[in-house]
C-alpha cells in the first residue's frame, strides 16, 4: 500500500518541482473542469428549474465549461511555452547566463534566439559545469510562473466571459425562437376541423 | 531574419509529408516569433534572486494564486456582463448577479480549502522535521535534492497542495461551492430587483408630485 503512495509523490516531485508555471496550468484546469462539474450538477438537481428549462441550461452550461477549459489551456499553454523557449534559447536571460554565453561565444554566439538551441541540454552536460543554474532558473521560473497567471487572468476573466456571453445569447435566441414555433404549431393542432391551414 | 533550415530528413524517416510541412510551417512561425522579440538581459543580483524565488513561490501558492483569479475576475466580469447589450436588461441583471455569486462563492471556498491543504501539506514536507509526521509526504526519491534546493521544496509543496485541493473540492464543489452560488444569486437578485422598483417608484413620485 505504501508503495503506490510513495510513486505518487516521486511522480508529483519528478514533473512539477522546477517548474511551478506547469503545475498552475494543470490544477488549473482539474479545478475548472471540477467547478464546471458542480455548477451543471446544481442545475440538473435543482427542483425548481423544469426538464424544459434543464435541457436548454444544461447544455449552456457544459458550453461555458468547454469555452472556460479549453481557453485556459490553449492561452495558458502557449503563453508560457513562448516564454519558456524565450528564456531556454538565451533570448532572454539573467546577467550570469548572458556572461556564461559571452565567454564561451565560440560554441554559442550563433545559437543564441534559434528554435533548437536549448539551454535545459546544456546543463545536462557535464562539460558546462560553470553554467548558473540557480540563476537561469530562478529567472525563467519567475518569467514563465508571471506569464502563465497573467495568461490565466486574459483567458479566465476576459476571454472566457465574452465568449461566453455572445455564446449564450445565441443560445437563448435559438431557445426562444424554437418555443415560439412550437407555440405555433400547437395553435395549428388546437384550429377546428375544416379551417386549413397551408 | 533567422530562419530555421527545412529538416530534410523528414520523409525518409517515414514521416508523412503533409505533417513534416506542418510542423515546419509552426516551426518556422515559433522562429519569427523569438526573432521579433528584442533580447532581454536581468539583472540577477543577490537581492533579486530572493525577489523571483519569493515572487514565484507566493503566487504559485495554491490560495494567493486562486485570489488573483478571483480579485481580478471581480473586477472584470460583472463590467463584460453589464456591458453585453445582447440579451435583454433581466437576463444582464440576472447575468451580472449570477457571476458576482459564482466569483465570491468559488473564490472563499477555494481560498480557504486551498490554503488549509497548503498548510497541511507544509508541514508533512518539512526535511529537517523530527515528529513522525513531519516527513510522511516528502518523496523518498528525491528527498536530499528538495532538502538542498529550496525552490524545489517550495514548488513542490504547491504542487502537492494543489492537488490534495483538488481532491477536496471534488466535494466542497458539490456541497458548498454550487449550492451557495445558487442562494447568493437569488440574494443579488432580489436586491437587484427591489432597487429597480425603487427607482421607477420614485420616478412616478417624481413624476406625480
Amino acid at each position: 500500500m505504501a508503495k503506490p503512495f510513495d510513486n505518487a509523490l516521486d511522480w508529483v516531485a519528478k514533473h512539477f518541482r522546477k517548474d511551478a508555471s506547469k503545475m498552475l496550468i494543470w490544477t488549473g484546469v482539474a479545478g475548472w473542469a471540477l467547478s464546471s462539474l458542480a455548477q451543471v450538477g446544481a442545475v440538473l438537481f435543482n427542483p425548481k428549474i423544469s426538464t424544459e428549462q434543464k435541457s436548454f441550461l444544461v447544455p449552456q452550461e457544459l458550453a461555458d465549461a468547454a469555452v472556460n477549459i479549453g481557453a485556459f489551456f490553449l492561452v495558458t499553454q502557449a503563453t508560457k511555452r513562448t516564454v519558456a523557449k524565450l528564456f531556454s534559447t538565451g533570448k532572454f536571460a539573467p546577467k550570469s547566463v548572458r556572461a556564461f554565453l559571452e565567454k564561451n561565444k565560440d560554441v554559442y554566439s550563433n545559437k543564441v534566439g534559434k528554435l533548437d538551441f536549448d539551454l535545459d541540454e546544456i546543463l545536462k552536460s557535464k562539460k558546462n559545469a560553470g553554467f548558473p543554474a540557480e540563476e537561469y532558473y530562478a529567472c525563467k521560473n519567475f518569467g514563465t510562473t508571471i506569464a502563465t497567471v497573467g495568461a490565466g487572468v486574459l483567458s479566465s476573466n476576459i476571454i472566457t466571459p465574452i465568449v461566453r456571453n455572445r455564446m449564450a445569447a445565441k443560445m437563448q435566441k435559438n431557445y426562444l425562437n424554437k418555443k415560439e414555433i412550437e407555440t405555433q404549431n400547437t395553435t395549428t393542432v388546437y384550429t377546428p376541423k375544416g379551417s386549413m391551414r397551408i | 531574419m533567422n530562419i530555421q533550415p527545412i529538416a530534410t530528413n523528414n520523409i525518409s524517416m517515414g514521416k508523412h509529408p503533409d505533417k513534416a510541412n506542418s510542423k515546419n510551417y509552426i516551426n518556422r512561425f515559433k522562429q519569427k516569433v523569438i526573432d521579433a522579440l528584442p533580447k532581454a538581459t536581468f539583472n540577477d543580483n543577490e537581492k533579486n534572486l530572493k525577489r523571483w524565488t519569493n515572487f514565484t513561490e507566493k503566487i504559485s501558492r495554491p490560495a494567493e494564486n486562486r485570489f488573483i483569479m478571483g480579485g481580478t475576475a471581480i473586477i472584470l466580469q460583472p463590467i463584460i456582463d453589464a456591458t453585453n447589450k445582447k440579451v435583454d436588461e433581466s437576463t444582464r441583471t440576472v447575468s451580472i448577479c449570477r457571476t458576482i455569486a459564482k466569483i465570491i462563492a468559488g473564490t472563499t471556498v477555494g481560498i480557504l480549502v486551498r490554503g488549509s491543504c497548503y498548510n497541511l501539506v507544509k508541514n508533512m514536507t518539512k526535511p529537517e522535521g523530527t515528529n513522525k509526521f513531519s516527513k510522511a509526504l516528502l518523496p523518498k526519491r528525491y528527498t536530499k535534492e528538495i532538502g538542498k534546493v529550496e525552490a524545489f521544496l517550495k514548488n513542490y509543496r504547491s504542487a502537492l497542495s494543489n492537488i490534495v485541493a483538488i481532491g477536496a473540492m471534488c466535494f466542497t464543489n458539490f456541497l458548498i461551492d454550487a449550492p451557495l452560488t445558487v442562494l447568493l444569486t437569488n440574494k443579488f437578485s432580489d436586491v437587484a430587483l427591489q432597487h429597480k422598483n425603487d427607482i421607477a417608484k420614485s420616478k412616478e413620485e417624481d413624476t406625480h408630485g
